[in-house]
């Protein structure tokens, strides 16, 4: 396994946030993890890259304990994580925002600007004005862009599409999957289930810090809990639709395969 | 006597001090940057510095009171500045260790790293007062030959020229630094957003100590040219503290270029003023200054960021 | 606003700063073990900051007259000392006069010393009908000022400023003058003092004020474009130690002089010795180490000050203290307060630097005043002025 969470209780002070949480992801796999405001997802992610420690429990990178290394040294190991809010550095250029991703580890700076330039050329235009000034969308691939500089072979996104117009979260979807496509394995929180599923071999449902529900995209799409809570669905019509083929298409044949080979 | 025959004159003499009240400030406008804490106890280390240069400088000089002169004299402000420097350095590495990284690991209210501030500076201060004394200690005009050349009528000295190139070196050479190294880099990204470095593997606590170092041995050089010619005491530190922290407030603090051209624009401003008002007013213009800043413009001359350097 | 905390935070600083700085020391002065009674006395002075050395002459020369008494086996009773500092400042003066007087068993006290403080600490002096003979405060209207048991050993500079006047317009043959005082007590009554003499002799004045500061950079640049013959500071050596280097750096061709305030050989070590060259200095003062008549004193001196030289005022701090002695031994055994206080004044004994005899306002009968100048880095007596502009 890549990575792992067993029984991880994280508190803020006297708040609980995660009170036992448990998953995992394998090399290459996209997982999606889901929950209402609050569920402690955020919580999750920064739990993972080292910014909170455990109270109890453990986490595991490689089957290596994560408790090891210092939150600083995570990024080195392969983890990058691309954080709620997208937090570009507002007064660097968008330049030295990228560069700020390879800031570990500067051999492979300058091939990997122009890979990810080529990947969103958006950026490319931009490469001079500062981070600051991007627009919400720009800021988001600029923040997914600085996190692919570290050559990352696990990377968490926490809601990338929040507040972004379709169009750029198509985008960003298309982006995600092309990135896993290159073999990086892939953590993603999303308010946006419906979009998260289509891309995501497996899920894991947070409800006030406990995994409630653990599954396959498809196994996620089908639950009456998950469509009526985060697809806003209304359980009663279920009947009336036929099967979960609307995720089937864009998700493609590969991410298909990656869920067999996983459960397999 | 009319203040435009001196216009010159002034603005040399403004702007020699204007460059060490630069290179003061950049210690809090860096500490700021990356810490959001005004470091009040770095007058201090400019204090120390101070001694440590003079007295490193002085140890130098022949017995008999004589000045070597040239490029001796080059050498011996060479000393000056590597011992000041050193003891700039490690005065503010100690104070890091001591005053304020004890409170930082314990997240420890704002309030708190000011009252350890002042009672590191007080501590400072009387620990100076002891073993240094409470004289002024002074260190000969080591350059002989006086004014080497006019400027439009203002005449400028071997030792203001050297205090002024070296303070305008170093003010180029972290600006570079700042702005173009990796450690520059991680600097900024600290400044701008601490946990998000963290994610880019900037190591937080390092980039924290090596900034406090990089402001002492700053203090610390400034402090020895600022004793060449305002010579060093114990009580030294605070008035020159206070106008180095107003400098950095005027161009908008935790902003490296802010601070040198807050810290030029002071010494100006009080060179033209302490001619056109009286001489007394001096420190009194720097706190006006001060006042005027935050009420008027509160995010300084150039705003807040540390990334604004690049 | 969020940065206004900052403010408070100076605001705080400063108070602290300052309240700790008038935290003086104390020190025991000893008692004695043979049965012997013991009179206490006081000393104020500037035993802290920028001009504490001027303190430390002074209390050096207390000591020194102090242990002279305390040896010798026919003196009948033995003194003790208790210090207040006051760091020359008029804010700490009433304070540091007031740790005296509440000390029960001062009878008298020597000190203040800068005119500023003396003016402040007189007030509370004069209630509690305390005795204090400053060897030091020179400004002219001290004894003006009614306060009742006031004296100085040393002329007021009244006598000093005409004295340096008559000097820089006769022996230096200055026809412009710059005039430029630290806004003291001291400073202003010098400039006072020497201003109107200076016009008498139809030299051109410019009167100019300075509080003490570091940067003398644009006033040195002022002075500079006045271009006068002679700078004459009213002040302290610190000041005059950094305004001389920033004369000197800026190329100030004319000559400098000060009076008593910075008459100390640490000027010289502040200014740097080529910055100091050819300073002159005045003061209502000779100097003891030149002096034949004082070589005891200088002995003795050196043996209780651990071989520091005497410098300014230790000589009229030391005569102050033994012309106490010498009241107290013809008081015997009704030794206080008051007594003191009245004996005082008709007090008639041979001191080193004058003979201590009182006019009836507490102004020191005949005085001297002598010109110094630095040559070769070191402070050298030119004589007295009366002889000086006589040949
Ligand atoms: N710094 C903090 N101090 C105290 N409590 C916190 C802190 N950060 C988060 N929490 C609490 O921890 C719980 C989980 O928060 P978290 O940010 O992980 O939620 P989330 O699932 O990411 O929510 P959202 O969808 O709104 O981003 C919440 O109840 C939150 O109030
Ligand atoms: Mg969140």
């Amino acid at each position: 396994m890549l990575l792992t969470l067993s029984d991880v209780e994280v508190a803020y002070g006297a708040v609980t946030a995660l009170r036992g949480v448990s998953l995992e992801i394998a090399e290459g796999e996209i997982v999606t993890l889901l929950g209402a405001n609050g569920a402690g997802k955020t919580t999750t992610l920064r739990t993972i890259s080292g910014l909170l420690r455990p109270r109890s429990g453990e986490v595991r990178l490689d089957g290596r304990p994560l408790s090891s290394i210092p939150a600083h040294g995570l990024v080195g190991a392969g983890v990058s994580h691309v954080p709620e809010g997208r937090r570009v550095f507002p007064s660097m250029s968008v330049r030295e925002n990228l560069l700020m991703g390879a800031y570990h580890d500067r051999r492979h700076a300058r091939a990997d600007l122009e890979r990810v330039v080529a990947l969103f050329p958006r950026l490319a235009e931009r490469i001079g004005q500062a981070g600051g000034t991007l627009s919400g969308g720009e800021q988001q691939m600029l923040a997914i862009g600085r996190a692919l500089m570290s050559r990352p072979r696990l990377i968490l996104l926490d809601e990338p599409s929040m507040g972004l117009a379709p169009m750029v979260v198509q985008t960003i979807f298309q982006v995600i999957a092309e990135i896993n496509r290159e073999g990086v394995a892939v953590l993603l929180v999303e308010q946006n289930a419906a979009s998260a599923l289509r891309i995501a071999g497996r899920g894991y449902v947070l409800e006030t810090g406990r995994v409630v529900l653990a599954d396959t995209a498809a196994g996620l799409l089908a639950d009456d809990r998950v469509r009526q809570a985060y697809l806003g669905e209304d359980v009663a019509d279920r009947e009336d639709e036929p099967a979960p083929t609307r995720g089937g298409a864009a998700a493609g044949p590969a991410h298909g395969t990656a869920i067999r080979a996983d459960s397999a | 006597m009319g203040f435009l025959d001196q216009f010159w004159q002034l603005t040399i003499d403004g702007l020699m001090v204007g460059s060490l009240y630069a290179v003061i400030a950049l210690g809090y406008t860096l500490v700021y940057g990356v810490l959001q804490l005004i470091n009040f106890a770095h007058s201090e280390v400019f204090m120390l510095g101070s001694f440590g240069g003079l007295f490193a400088a002085r140890g130098l000089l022949p017995d008999d009171g004589s000045v070597p002169g040239g490029l001796a004299s080059v050498g011996l402000v060479a000393v000056g500045l590597g011992a000041g420097a050193i003891c700039g350095g490690l005065a503010a590495f100690t104070l890091e260790r001591v005053a304020y990284r004890p409170l930082r690991r314990r997240s420890a209210p704002r309030l708190a790293y000011l009252i350890s501030a002042i009672g590191a500076s007080l501590f400072a201060v009387n620990l100076a007062g002891k073993e240094f004394g409470r004289q002024n200690v002074s260190l000969p005009d080591l350059f002989h030959n006086g004014t080497v050349f006019s400027f439009f009528g203002a005449d400028v000295s071997t030792q203001s020229l050297v205090i002024f190139a070296v303070a305008v070196a170093m003010l180029i050479g972290l600006d570079r630094l700042v702005a173009g190294t990796r450690l520059g880099q991680g600097i900024r990204a600290v400044a701008q957003d601490a946990d998000t470095a963290v994610l880019m593997g900037v190591n937080v606590e390092r980039i924290i100590i090596v900034t406090f170092v990089i402001g002492g041995l700053l203090a610390g050089a400034g402090g020895f040219l600022y004793a060449m010619t305002f010579n060093a005491s114990y009580s030294m530190g605070f008035v020159p503290g206070v106008k180095a922290f107003t400098a950095a407030v005027l161009g908008g603090i935790g902003n490296v270029r802010g601070a040198m051209l807050g810290g030029l624009l002071l010494g100006l401003v009080e060179s033209y003023g302490g001619y056109l008002f009286q001489a007394s007013y001096k420190d009194v213009i720097a706190f006006l200054v001060l006042v005027a800043i935050l009420m008027i413009r509160p995010s300084g001359l150039l705003g807040e960021r540390l990334g604004r350097a690049a | 606003m969020r940065r206004r905390p900052l403010l408070g935070a100076i605001a705080l600083a400063t108070a602290v700063t300052l309240t700790a700085a008038a935290c003086g020391s104390d020190s025991d002065g000893g008692s004695s073990a043979d049965g012997k009674k013991t009179i206490t006395i006081g000393f104020q002075g500037v035993l802290s900051g920028d001009n504490q050395q001027l303190g430390l002459n002074a209390l050096y020369g207390v000591r020194t007259a102090i242990a002279e008494v305390n040896a010798d086996t026919s003196s009948p009773f033995q003194l003790k000392l208790v210090e207040s500092d006051d760091g020359g400042s008029p804010d700490q003066g009433p304070t540091a006069a007031q740790k005296l007087i509440d000390d029960s068993k001062v009878v008298a006290v020597v000190g203040p010393m800068f005119s500023g403080a003396t003016k402040a600490s007189e007030p509370a002096y004069t209630q509690a009908g305390l005795l204090s003979v400053s060897p030091s405060a020179t400004n002219p209207a001290l004894t003006t000022l009614g306060f009742k048991t006031f004296y100085r050993v040393i002329a007021p500079d009244t006598v000093q400023g005409k004295a340096a006047a008559d000097y820089v317009a006769t022996v230096l043959q200055a026809k412009k003058v710059y005039s430029l005082d630290d806004k003291s007590e001291y400073g202003t009554g010098l400039s006072g003092a020497l201003e109107p003499e200076l016009k008498a002799k139809g030299v051109d004045v410019t009167h100019d004020g300075i509080n003490p500061t570091k940067d003398y950079t644009s006033e040195a640049t002022k002075i500079i474009a006045a271009a006068p013959d002679v700078l004459y500071y009213s002040g302290y050596y610190a000041e005059l130690a950094l305004l001389s280097k920033a004369l000197k750096d800026k190329g100030f061709t004319g000559k400098i002089a000060s009076g008593d305030g910075s008459l100390d050989p640490q000027y010289v070590a502040q200014a740097g010795a080529a910055a100091a060259e050819g300073t002159y200095l005045t003061c209502p003062c000779g100097d003891a180490n030149t002096d034949p008549k004082a070589a005891s004193f200088v002995a003795s001196f050196k043996k209780v000050n651990k071989d520091a030289k005497p410098g300014t005022y230790s000589g009229e701090a030391y005569d102050a203290t033994l012309a106490l002695a010498d009241v107290f031994k013809k008081l015997g055994t009704d030794v206080s307060r008051e007594s003191v206080a009245g004996a005082f004044g008709s007090v008639n004994f041979q001191g080193i630097t004058k003979t201590v005899a009182f006019e009836s306002n507490g102004e020191v009968k005949g005085s001297n005043v002598f010109v110094y100048q630095v040559k070769n880095g070191a402070i050298a007596v030119l004589g007295n002025t009366a002889d000086l502009i006589k040949s």
